[in-house]
């Protein structure tokens, strides 16, 4: 048999704690572990935290998921049809029916043609991509980013991911520090952070956008920023 | 089958080394010299010496209640990463505690240092045992040792489970939806890893991150609240 090791470098770096919680270990990385925490404070304690934490979660999922189960019921189709087809059939029902549905039918002609507008409107607005200078190149250049009023325009700067953070949320600042817009960004894995944006709602002049970490007790700190001078062309 | 637990004598202050908050007088227990402290950490690398092997041999309840629910919780971290259910976790876990006494009632613990590892090969041992069927010819007459049921909770572990769960509530409810779906699926172990991933468009990278992220947020409130 193969005799591994790991020292505690190595178990950081493997991410030793979760993939032993998760059981995603070989045989011989579950004994080279086992080895190393038994003799290390921090991943002893780490293993048993996670083992006790990972318990009550267990639990609080069970009551979550019986809890979804309880309050989700899903109608069958013959459920939620016999109602409304006993009542459609009493003459007063039915003549109230028929002029709701004329009026549905007008109402829905008029919402087509006005989304048909918009749809033209939509395809008509140009989109731009832009990539700002990050905090790892000094972040000191500002882009120029010179669109038209109507256009769509997509800025990606980099910032730093961490495990410190449950989440990630998007600034833009004009030159005296007011937010102009504010957006969650998805957890989407990688270290590119992309905003769309609107510039129509803004005034020519330089920006900021700014990248903010928010920790599990909601504190936020900047993790990333990149600027630019937004200029419109006709 | 789950096996009978044998008691030996009333249970008499029973210390921990696992509660969140620091011992205050009534809190720390005293044996020979030695204090349990309560410290916020799971388990600690609790410096096992001849002395306490000693005490263990003396039969001192202080000590006998520190040795068995500090081998409680490890043991639990090690078998559930093995793999096994509650009960089996539970008969193991019990048969591994009652032959390590048995080692230390007959002098048999050459290094005390080296008794976390002692306690894991004798684990080892009884697992290739149980995987092996041969558990029922376990013997039961364990009436010299003491009670190494999971059951005897000091008086507060009741509060600091319902303080866990309330921080892992917190915690998935601060997650979004699809995040809060993975981890859900992964606690409740129903469904097979790789059918998750294509249920939830995830990969296997994901679950180790998010367990990742979850375990620090929930740390990181524990600590806040150790320290208020």
């Amino acid at each position: 048999m193969t005799t591994h090791f790991m020292n505690h470098q190595q178990a950081l770096e493997q991410h030793a704690t979760e993939r032993y919680l998760l059981r995603e270990m070989s045989a011989e990385e579950r004994h080279a572990f086992e080895e190393h925490y038994l003799g290390c404070a921090e991943c002893l304690e780490a293993v048993t935290f996670g083992t006790e934490f990972l318990e009550a979660g267990r639990q609080v999922a069970r009551e979550m998921s019986h809890r979804e189960a309880n309050t989700v019921h899903v109608a069958s189709w013959r459920e939620r049809l016999m109602p409304v087809f006993s009542g459609w059939l009493r003459p007063a029902s039915a003549l109230v029916f028929a002029v709701l549905l004329c009026s549905v039918i007008a109402y829905q002609g008029l919402q087509i043609h006005q989304l048909k507008n918009e749809q033209t409107l939509k395809v008509a607005r140009p989109e731009f991509r832009y990539v700002l200078t990050g905090i790892a190149h000094g972040a000191r250049e500002a882009k120029l980013v010179e669109v038209t009023r109507n256009a769509v325009v997509s800025l990606g700067t980099e910032y730093n991911r961490s495990g410190d953070y449950v989440s990630y949320r998007a600034q833009v600042q004009n030159e005296t520090g007011s937010i102009e817009q504010s957006i969650d960004l998805p957890d989407v894995p990688g270290d590119m952070a992309n905003v769309a944006l609107l510039p129509g709602n803004l005034n020519e002049g330089e920006y900021t956008l700014i990248i903010l970490g928010r920790t599990a007790d909601g504190s936020e700190k900047e993790v990333g920023r990149g600027s630019f001078v937004l200029k419109f062309s006709r | 089958m789950k096996r009978m637990h044998t008691k030996i004598r009333p249970k008499t202050g029973i210390v921990l080394p696992f509660l969140l908050r620091e011992p205050s007088a009534n809190q720390a227990g005293s044996s020979g010299g030695e204090v349990y402290c309560l410290r916020p950490s799971a388990v600690d690398l609790y410096p096992f010496d001849e002395a306490y092997l000693c005490r263990l041999r003396d039969r001192d309840a202080k000590t006998e209640d520190h040795f068995v629910a500090y081998f409680n919780n490890l043991l639990k971290a090690k078998l559930r990463s093995d793999g096994y259910s509650e009960s089996a976790l539970n008969d193991i876990r019990q048969e591994t505690l009652l032959r390590v006494l048995k080692a230390i009632y007959a002098n048999k613990i050459q290094n005390p240092r080296s008794l976390r590892s002692f306690v894991y090969g004798v684990c080892e041992r009884v697992e290739w045992e149980y995987d092996r069927g041969e558990w029922p010819q376990w013997q039961d007459d364990h009436d010299e040792f003491p009670d190494v049921s999971d059951d005897r909770n000091p008086a507060d572990a009741p509060a600091r489970q319902a303080e866990l769960r309330q921080i892992a509530r917190w915690v998935l409810e601060k997650l979004p939806e699809k995040d809060r779906k993975i981890l859900i699926a992964l606690y409740l172990d129903e469904k097979d890893r790789d059918e998750i991933c294509v249920e939830l468009g995830t990969t296997r990278d994901n679950f180790r991150v998010l367990l990742h992220r979850a375990l620090s947020s929930a740390r990181k409130v524990l600590s806040r609240g150790a320290s208020s």
